[in-house]
């Protein structure tokens, strides 16, 4: 008898989730968070589906910190803020320019907020960003979501979230770059204008171009579905337009401790995709197109690790590689080591296919 | 529980759900105890499965350079390492109630042994890996914190999953521990041992509402491997060597 009564009395007791029971419809469900500002002074923007509307709501607030901005915003719902779906951070690029974990450790602190989420900079105030997905019929943070991932698949932006943002903020060895958003001329679009440069925690000022970002996941062998590249290739006076598909990338780097070089030596796999010309079948011409791509390619990663070193912004993890394997050479002011480096890469292409043409 | 699942649940509910199970377990035969155990074992592989999934986030060179000159570090990860050993001296209890003609060999002793190691070791190992080194130490739950930043598509949240294998591994360890109480105390008793194992888990319900503190709990985390050194290792080469000395001198 005892025992059908300890079993009740559990049974009652297991109702103890209904404490902690969080419905969607007594939440205002946020899928896109903007922010800009500094310390003491933020101000953010969150935008949640209406059920009523089916519209994108977007509300305002202004606050101290990041989660005091949050509270504020509590003030102007009906129904509480809920992040728990949360798909995209936007963060403006004057923000970013002071220590970035300052806005994020909400984000890690609390586990019902998703870390695998995405995170973008936008040219100039977020406001217009979550603005323009007022009219989008899916959820704003979806929007931002899928933008980011087509260009991840493209390798125009590497494969990061949240999770992986934290970790590196923490990691003296590698630098983060974020996906960085202008607004088209008319300003009825978002536009994917390359990687934001980070040196540690904060933003640089400067923005790796499309094709300058591709070259740079390139140096980082993190090509993705796809990775193209066009050139103009010249021949009897007539200009032809090549593309190339980047299949795949092989790379040895290669250190000198005593001379503080690295040989960063990569073969790239290509497959053309785009070649009116034709006759590739043809030795003179398949050479010299393929020589024409090399030399291409091995300029933009020069031009790439230049602006890299400039900048003071290690991406590519050669600190990581440094202080796994040369710990002698690894310093603990990394960024200023990674400037003074003498980084030589040699590119060598090979195209391996050339679609169902030849 | 109640910083990553349940954070409105009065404390108390939880704790009390936890000894009430466990006082089920031991009002009830012996080999029910045990047997829940027994039922939980798969999901071990659940959980490896899943922890898999953080493969392609893993950072390979964090776990070198390897440094085998610093004796300090090694020897705290040392005495850190005897967590995977915790329970061992259970071995001492249990014994007696093990067929008489039963002998345990080496070949089973090792695949236990590699279990074991091999479970501790994916998890420093993934750990290390996953995180950045200056990232480790502001990570109290390191397993946890890995399911959670995997993305699938079955579920929103993959560490609750874990986080109810971890809160079933640790009833069982309750129960477990609670089991050999009874056979080594209460059941010695003839007067009233159901009572005694009731104002056991009375207290088992009540003691841990007073250091429920993230303090306390750190406090608690980085002070048990010296409790395990004693009754882990000392206390049963003690008495092994005792009643190997005692039976010499009886033989």
């Amino acid at each position: 008898m005892y025992r059908k009564g300890l079993m009740i009395v559990m049974a009652v007791l297991l109702l103890a989730g209904c404490w902690d029971e969080r419905l969607y419809k007594n939440s205002s469900v946020v899928t896109l968070v903007g922010i800009e500002g500094y310390v003491g002074a933020y101000k953010g923007y969150y935008a949640y589906p209406t059920t009523a509307a089916q519209e994108t709501e977007i509300i305002e607030a202004e606050g101290i910190s990041p989660r005091e901005v949050r509270t504020k915003a509590n003030l102007k719902v009906e129904q509480t803020l809920d992040l728990s779906e949360l798909s995209t951070i936007l963060v403006s690029d004057q923000t970013a320019r002071e220590p970035i974990y300052d806005l994020l450790d909400i984000y890690f602190r609390n586990p019902q907020n998703p870390i695998s989420i995405k995170m973008a900079i936008t040219e100039g105030d977020v406001k217009p960003f979550v603005d323009l997905t007022k009219d989008i019929a899916s959820s704003a943070g979806g929007y931002y979501q899928r933008f980011i991932e087509s260009s991840e698949d493209n390798t125009y932006f590497p494969k990061v979230d949240l999770q992986v943002v934290g970790s590196m903020l923490f990691d003296q060895t590698i630098d983060i770059a974020l996906p960085y958003f202008q607004l088209s001329e008319d300003k009825k679009h978002a536009v994917a204008s390359g990687l934001a440069l980070f040196s540690g925690p904060t933003y640089t000022g400067t923005v790796l171009t499309p094709p300058q970002s591709l070259m740079m996941l390139l140096l980082m062998n993190q090509n993705s579905k796809a990775a193209r590249m066009s050139y103009l290739w010249k021949n009897d006076g007539k200009v032809n337009p090549i593309t190339v598909d980047v299949l795949k990338v092989k790379r040895k780097w290669t250190v000198n401790e005593e001379l503080r070089t690295i040989d960063m030596a990569y073969t790239i796999e290509v497959e053309v995709e785009e070649f009116a010309n034709d006759h590739l079948y043809k030795k003179e011409f398949f050479q010299d197109v393929q020589q024409m791509i090399e030399e291409k390619v091995q300029a933009e990663f020069e031009d790439v690790l230049r602006i890299l070193q400039n900048q003071k912004s290690d991406t590519l993890g050669i600190g990581r590689h440094i202080r796994a394997y040369h710990p002698k050479m690894f310093k603990g002011d990394w960024h200023t080591e990674f400037a003074s480096l003498l980084l030589k890469p040699k590119v060598q292409v090979k195209i391996i296919r050339t679609g169902v043409l030849r | 529980m109640a910083s990553w699942v349940l954070p409105q649940t009065p404390e108390w509910i939880v704790v009390v759900i936890i000894v009430a199970l466990s006082l089920y377990a031991n009002l009830s035969r012996p080999e029910t105890a045990i047997n829940i155990g027994v039922m939980l074992i798969p999901i071990i592989f659940l959980f490896v499965i899943f922890l898999m999934l953080a493969i392609p986030d893993l950072t390979w060179s964090n776990l070198f350079p390897i440094e085998w000159k610093n004796t300090k570090q090694i020897g705290a990860g040392l005495i850190h390492s005897i967590y995977a050993y915790f329970g061992i001296e259970m071995y001492l209890v249990y014994r007696p109630f093990l067929q008489k003609d039963l002998q345990v060999k080496g070949k089973p002793l090792l695949i236990y042994q590699l279990v074991i190691f091999v479970f501790y070791f994916v998890s420093v190992l993934f750990t290390q890996m996953f995180f950045s080194v200056d990232e480790i130490s502001l990570i109290p739950e390191p397993i946890m914190y890995i399911l959670k930043s995997q993305k699938v598509t079955f579920v929103k949240r993959l560490d609750i999953f874990f986080l109810y294998i971890w809160l079933s591994w640790s009833i069982v360890t309750i129960m477990i521990f609670g089991l050999s109480f009874r056979i080594l105390h209460f059941i010695k008793q003839k007067k009233h041992p159901t009572r005694s194992i009731i104002v056991y888990h009375i207290l088992l319900a009540i003691l841990p509402l007073f250091v429920i503190h993230f303090r306390s709990i750190e406090f608690i985390k980085n002070s048990l491997h010296y409790v395990f050194i004693f009754f882990t290792f000392l206390l049963p080469i003690v008495i092994i060597c005792w009643n190997k000395w005692r039976g010499k001198s009886v033989s």
